[in-house]
């Protein structure tokens, strides 16, 4: 009784604090366990960076380069380089 | 054209054995010649759920050591015709066996047998190693919690890393009661945290101790609810689209009160 109206009020069912959680864990999870190297990864940020840099002038601190793994239409599991990179300025 | 499948967790404890014995039979029900490895070197138990752990008298080691010829060490199932299971070695470690030697044994297998599982041990070591070196499809078993779904996580990705790229999901033990009152993770959520496809749903039921008790697995019970799952999965294993069965408690006093909620 007194445990429900403790979960009434505190409305987050473990349930959902258990997978909000896991969502958080596991994409640390995956880029620390992943094969592609740290390094592989600054290497390819850095030269992502030159290469957009030369056309538009990219938000440096806000590039986001990283590995996440998903499923394809048909169920097989890839991992695949998924590259944030905000645009300032186009330079004309 | 006969299919090599490890069945995996990571976490120890999760019903890699139970899912092993009990798909198996389900197969063996339907026809099908199955033979199940034991691949936990040094922690034999898939002859005990099997109830056949009295026939043991070679196991895998002697096989690939070439003590004995690998029929010697196969044994029969008591009740489905078509079952046969080769016992893992109690008294040797992880090393006694070689990815190498476990490939050549399944190609071995492959030219007598329809499907061939494999029992994988706990952990990320040589053991699950060996254990996935001759397996060309992976069944990835967890239950709603949070240290199975991240160790299940962890495997989905070794299983990447090793060309088993399309891994397919039991979750086990699922407690109908908690996930209504939300305190369990759904089979939704859990598929969406692990992104791979969904092979079956095994309720949490008193059955499975009591069959694994008896040595006789559920899947020979018509009335066993995880019995059911299980001869589910190993009808969508066939490529057979079977729903996911309601796990809402179908018993006497729940319709009875259905019947009274609809008027």
């Amino acid at each position: 009784m007194f445990d429900n109206l403790l979960g009434f009020f505190s409305r987050q069912k473990s349930g959902n604090i258990a997978k909000d959680r896991m969502q958080v864990l596991l994409a640390i999870d995956r880029q620390k366990t992943s094969v592609i190297s740290e390094d592989v990864i600054n290497k390819i940020r850095e030269e992502i960076m030159e290469v957009i840099s030369r056309h538009l002038e990219i938000d440096l601190a806000a590039l986001d380069v990283k590995v996440e793994r998903t499923t394809d239409s048909s169920g097989r599991v890839v991992s695949a380089v998924v590259a944030n990179i905000p645009i300032n300025k186009v330079k004309i | 054209m006969s299919k090599v499948y490890v069945v995996t967790s990571g976490k120890g404890g999760v019903g890699k054995t139970t899912t092993t014995a009990n798909i198996g039979t389900a197969l063996a029900m339907e026809g099908f010649k199955v033979v199940l490895i034991d691949a936990d070197i040094g922690l034999r138990n898939l002859d005990l759920i099997m109830g056949l752990e009295n026939r043991v008298v070679y196991d895998l080691v002697n096989v690939v050591e070439g003590k004995c010829r690998l029929k010697q060490a196969l044994i029969k199932d008591k009740r489905q015709r078509e079952l046969y299971m080769l016992p893992a070695a109690q008294t040797r470690d992880k090393d006694a066996v070689s990815g190498e030697q476990m490939k050549k044994l399944c190609e071995d297998l492959k030219q007598e047998f329809d499907y061939i599982l494999i029992d994988c041990p706990a952990g990320i070591e040589q053991g699950f190693k060996n254990a996935i070196a001759g397996a060309e499809d992976a069944i990835v078993v967890t239950t709603p919690e949070v240290s199975a779904v991240r160790d299940a996580d962890r495997i989905i990705g070794l299983l990447e890393a090793n060309g088993l790229r399309e891994p397919q999901l039991i979750v086990n033990r699922v407690r109908t009661d908690m996930v209504k009152k939300g305190n369990m993770m759904n089979v939704e959520d859990i598929i969406e945290l692990l992104a791979i496809k969904l092979l079956g749903v095994v309720p949490d039921d008193e059955d499975i101790i009591i069959t694994s008790n008896k040595g006789e697995p559920a899947a020979m019970s018509d009335k066993s609810r995880p019995g059911m799952a299980y001869r589910n999965i190993s009808k969508r294993m066939q490529g057979e689209e079977i729903p996911i069965m309601e796990l809402d408690e179908d018993g006497f006093f729940s319709k009875f009160k259905k019947l009274f909620r609809s008027k």
